[in-house]
């Protein structure tokens, strides 16, 4: 066989097996009331993370800061704080009551959280008054984030199918969305946004984020056929290994586009699939009739054993640490998405509207945890090393390092410290999805009423809802 | 008959032994050997880490990550900030910081390193100031001022000993270094050069083949670490000996070129190479503190160390002699074994004599305890050991003449004590981790020609002009 570094033709499709790491247990026939625990120092990282809520917390809403020192609230930032609350609990840094404490407002708040004009969480909240928020901070309305809510409903679920205190709340909070704006017959997800005094839907969600979000709907009875088709990707080769991306055109300067509609740039980092691997072990969780499990999103295995692997050897070749998502920054632009591959170029670093900020590219230490916590071996061990004292001695994990230069790179968010407290609560039980066969408020309800107008029950109503952009379904939207 | 003889003779001999190990007692013998110590620090040693930790915990501005020279004394050297690093590493491994301190600390340098204005672009400056990390002159001005290789060759050994122990931190090392203009540094013989603006003229920068015997093969070996041939700078040829108290002490036979390349004779580079390299050749992996592959300097070191305890012997002063600070004018003094020909003289920049201001030098005499364990290093220890404001750091020494203290502080001072302190536990502090970092594999296909790198490739073409306007 002969084959050289310099072929162009030598590529190889990634096969890093996944190797979980998982503590433990001395658990044996003898002494079966030792359960697996995490290291001290694995604990004293979780508390770190945990820290950050305890931080950022209004005491009058109960809702966290999406950042140390910005009021601003997501939906996506809500799943973390859920998943932040549930982690911390397994894992045993926070305590029974505080934990129902916390989520009791928390729940509160989503039942009587004001709801855009399509009948949907709005994009922003403020989290020191609990308000909806336009586009400048001010109250009023921006529209939504389908690929937010969908990590919502994930976390959603998973709190209802383990803690029945709050089950029927969460199901209400549920019932109050309109799912006609969100999802369509076919399953594909709309996100919307504002322009001219009114809200305006957009097909959302580019490969990777899109698989991951539609799980979420999946998890509360729709169909999601068309989002798991993912037939808008090819593969490129980074470092001469197979990296699967979403093809589809992004619209870039010079051509005109539409005010406020929001970019997708569609990069492949390292959160949402390993996020699907740390929750739900790559599986779709759409019951398959004849075998009555759920069927493994091969699609999505590849693309997270793709992305570390290009990760890898980016390392292996130049000698660059490398675990890349999307980040906070302590200094303008205070975010960008710090890619494995995105707008034609591999490690490219940009801010959200596609500018390019080579220089603000970091190691990211949430990333380097998903990464640790999935892929056992010498080279996240280095990841971990590099990341393991980036902490705040006031709470919460710093976003990482600059790639250029070492410094840390100082900004503290929400969605870092949860999916730390995630990647440890795997470590420590494996995947985080819990199912729950026991019908609850939402399902009860459903069978005696139906709610047409919100497009639920699912199995009754998801067929009539129409796409709402008149153009077809395969083509891509900006 | 013979029984009884040999009887006598027995017991004759015990009380011999006897009276001997009573004499022994209060005699300070000659060492014979070179045995360094090793092992984990007692109470007290730990102790002395404490002190000389405390000067970074007192002077390291928080903002920059920096800290001066001195207390109070903002500008810092290259050679300053390579004992910066050891002791941040020290104090790390000894247990004094934590993982996060350590990394906090660490990384504030590094990534300063990374953004630090360079002098004319190419290389760091002689002096930066500690209060913003901008290129200043010794009075804490704003000024560019030249370089010196012999700081950047220390500089280079604790880049290298950091990124060994720490692969996480060797990306950003590498890109430090990738910035320095190599062209400037070396020439196609390997030997090192250092510039000078003359009499501060901006047009008219001097460059002079720095270093001379010890110093100049302790900085060459930083510039090996990176693969650098310095092959004039770290041959021991030409030198001559002087015979003191029976000891011929090494001293370099070039003439003084100029006031850059002073051929003094003093204690700190041959401790620091003892320590550090183990008096190894450059990526040698040799770990054996009793063996050394590059056996003239660990001679050389030897010769110093005997020259001091004879001068002890026979006079009865305490003697452990580098160039350091003082708390009084000219602040600065080049304390010999060997100057301008003269055993044991004190010298100030300009040569002139100043024996008032001989030290028993702290640094120096710990340095020699951990290399050389004998009475009298045991001695030096004692009296060293003592010289410390408590919560401040250990001063740099003690008057010879008056026996008063010399209460200047200084950053290097307590970084090589921590140094020190550590490769008693160690042993050799630059260890390989056989990992090959970005540097390697950059220059396996890259290059940056315009800055001489990779050395190895572009060094055989490089000539320097000693006048660069």
């Amino acid at each position: 066989m002969h084959s050289s570094n310099n072929e162009p033709f030598a590529y190889r499709a990634a096969t890093e097996e996944i190797k979980p790491r998982s503590v433990s247990s001395s658990n044996s026939l003898w002494s079966n009331d030792d359960p697996a625990q995490l290291t001290d120092k694995q604990r004293q990282m979780a508390a770190s993370a945990w820290a950050y809520f305890t931080r950022t917390v209004f005491p009058e809403t109960g809702l966290p800061q999406g950042a140390v020192g910005s009021d601003t609230l997501t939906m996506d930032n809500v799943a973390g704080y859920l998943a932040a609350l549930t982690c911390a609990k397994r894992i045993g840094v926070l305590e029974d009551i505080e934990f129902h404490e916390r989520m009791t407002k928390l729940v509160t708040w989503l039942n009587k959280m004001q709801l855009n004009s399509l009948g949907v969480p709005n994009s922003f909240y403020s989290g020191r008054t609990g308000q909806s928020l336009n586009g400048i901070s001010q109250p009023g309305e921006d529209g939504h984030s389908a690929l937010d809510l969908g990590r919502l409903l994930i976390w959603l679920r998973i709190v209802r199918n383990e803690f029945p205190t709050h089950a029927s709340a969460i199901d209400r909070a549920v019932l109050r969305w309109n799912f006609r704006k969100l999802i369509d017959a076919d399953g594909l997800l709309y996100g919307s946004y504002y322009r001219d005094g009114g809200l305006h839907s957009y097909r959302e969600g580019r490969f990777g984020k899109l698989q991951y979000a539609a799980k979420g709907f999946a998890l509360w009875g729709f169909e999601i056929a068309a989002s798991m088709k993912s037939d808008n990707t090819s593969l490129i080769t980074v470092n001469n290994i197979l990296l699967p991306f979403d093809n589809r055109y992004s619209h870039i300067s010079p051509i005109p586009r539409p005010q406020g509609e929001p970019l997708q740039i569609g990069a492949v980092t390292t959160a949402e699939p390993l996020l699907d691997g740390l929750e739900f072990d790559w599986k779709i969780p759409v019951t398959m009739i004849d075998s009555g499990t759920w069927k493994l999103d091969l699609k999505s295995l590849q693309l997270a054993r793709s992305t570390y692997a290009v990760q890898k050897s980016r390392y292996e070749k130049e000698g660059k640490l490398t675990a890349r998502t999307a980040h906070n920054l302590d200094r303008p632009p205070y975010f960008v998405i710090d890619s494995v591959f995105a707008l034609g170029d591999p490690f490219a670093t940009m801010d959200k509207s596609g500018k390019p900020e080579a220089g603000q590219a970091c190691v990211s230490t949430s990333a380097a945890f998903q990464l640790w916590a999935m892929f056992e071996g010498p080279y996240t061990d280095l990841l971990m090393g590099s990341v393991e004292t980036l902490f705040d001695q006031y709470g919460g994990w710093y976003a990482g390092f600059y790639e250029d230069g070492g410094a840390t790179n100082k900004a503290i968010s929400l969605n870092d410290n949860a999916v730390i407290l995630e990647s440890l609560a795997f470590v420590l039980k494996g995947p985080l999805f819990k199912t729950n066969p026991q019908p609850g408020y939402f399902e009860l309800t459903l069978e005696a009423e139906s709610f047409g107008a919100q497009g639920v029950p699912a199995s009754k109503f998801q067929s009539q809802i129409q796409p709402m952009l008149n153009t077809g379904k395969a083509e891509p939207q900006p | 008959m013979i029984a009884r003889t040999l009887k006598y003779v027995f017991m004759l001999s015990v009380l011999l032994a006897l009276l001997g190990a009573s004499v022994c007692m209060a005699e300070i013998k000659p060492a014979t050997r070179q045995i360094p110590r090793q092992g984990p620090l007692t109470e007290r040693e730990m102790d002395w880490a404490r002190t000389a930790w405390s000067y970074f915990q007192n002077n390291v501005n928080p903002e920059t990550g920096l800290a001066g020279a001195q207390p109070n004394y903002s500008p810092f050297t290259m050679w300053d900030l390579g004992a910066h690093m050891g002791a941040i590493l020290s104090a790390n491994e000894l247990g004094l910081i934590d993982d996060k301190e350590f990394d906090s600390r660490m990384r504030k340098i590094i990534s300063w390193l990374n953004v630090m204005e360079l002098f004319r672009g190419d290389l760091p400056n002689q002096f930066y100031s500690a209060d913003n990390g901008a290129m200043v002159d010794w009075a804490n001005q704003p000024g560019a001022l030249g370089w010196s290789a012999l700081d950047l060759g220390r500089l280079l050994i604790w880049l290298r000993i950091i990124k060994e122990r720490h692969p996480e931190y060797a990306e950003q090392i590498d890109r430090a270094l990738m910035r320095w203009n190599w062209t400037k540094l070396l020439d196609r013989n390997g030997t090192m050069f250092g510039a000078s603006y003359y009499q501060r003229d901006e047009n008219n920068l001097i460059r002079y083949a720095e270093g001379r015997l010890g110093y100049e093969e302790y900085a060459a070996r930083g510039f090996g670490l990176w693969g650098a041939d310095t092959t004039a700078a770290s041959a021991i040829h030409p030198y001559s000996t002087v015979t003191v108290y029976g000891v011929p002490i090494p001293f370099d036979a070039r003439d003084p070129e100029n006031e850059h390349a002073p051929n003094f004779v003093v204690t700190e580079n041959f401790v620091l190479d003892g320590i550090e390299h183990n008096w190894d050749l450059p990526e040698n992996r040799n770990t054996n503190v009793y063996r050394h592959t590059d056996p003239m300097q660990a001679k050389f070191a030897w010769a110093v160390y005997k020259a001091q305890e004879g001068r002890f012997l026979n006079t009865g002063i305490l003697t452990a002699k580098t160039e350091d600070a003082v708390d009084q004018a000219p602040y600065f003094v080049y304390d010999t074994i060997l100057g301008h020909g003269i055993p044991y003289a004190t010298l100030s920049h300009e040569g002139k004599a100043m024996p008032e201001l001989a030290c028993l030098n702290t640094k120096a005499a710990l340095g020699l305890w951990v290399l050389f364990k004998s009475d009298y290093t045991d001695l030096l220890a004692e009296v060293a050991s003592t010289m410390f404001e408590p919560g401040k750091g250990f001063y740099v020494g003690r008057y010879e003449k008056t026996g008063k203290i010399n209460r200047a502080i200084t950053m290097n001072g307590n970084g090589v004590i921590m140094e020190i302190l550590l490769y008693k536990v160690q042993g050799k502090l630059l260890k390989y981790s056989n990992k090959k970092s970005y540097w390697d594999k950059f220059f396996e296909k890259n290059s940056l020609p315009s800055k001489a790198l990779p050395p190895w490739k572009y060094q055989p073409y490089i000539t320097i002009h000693k006048y660069d306007p």
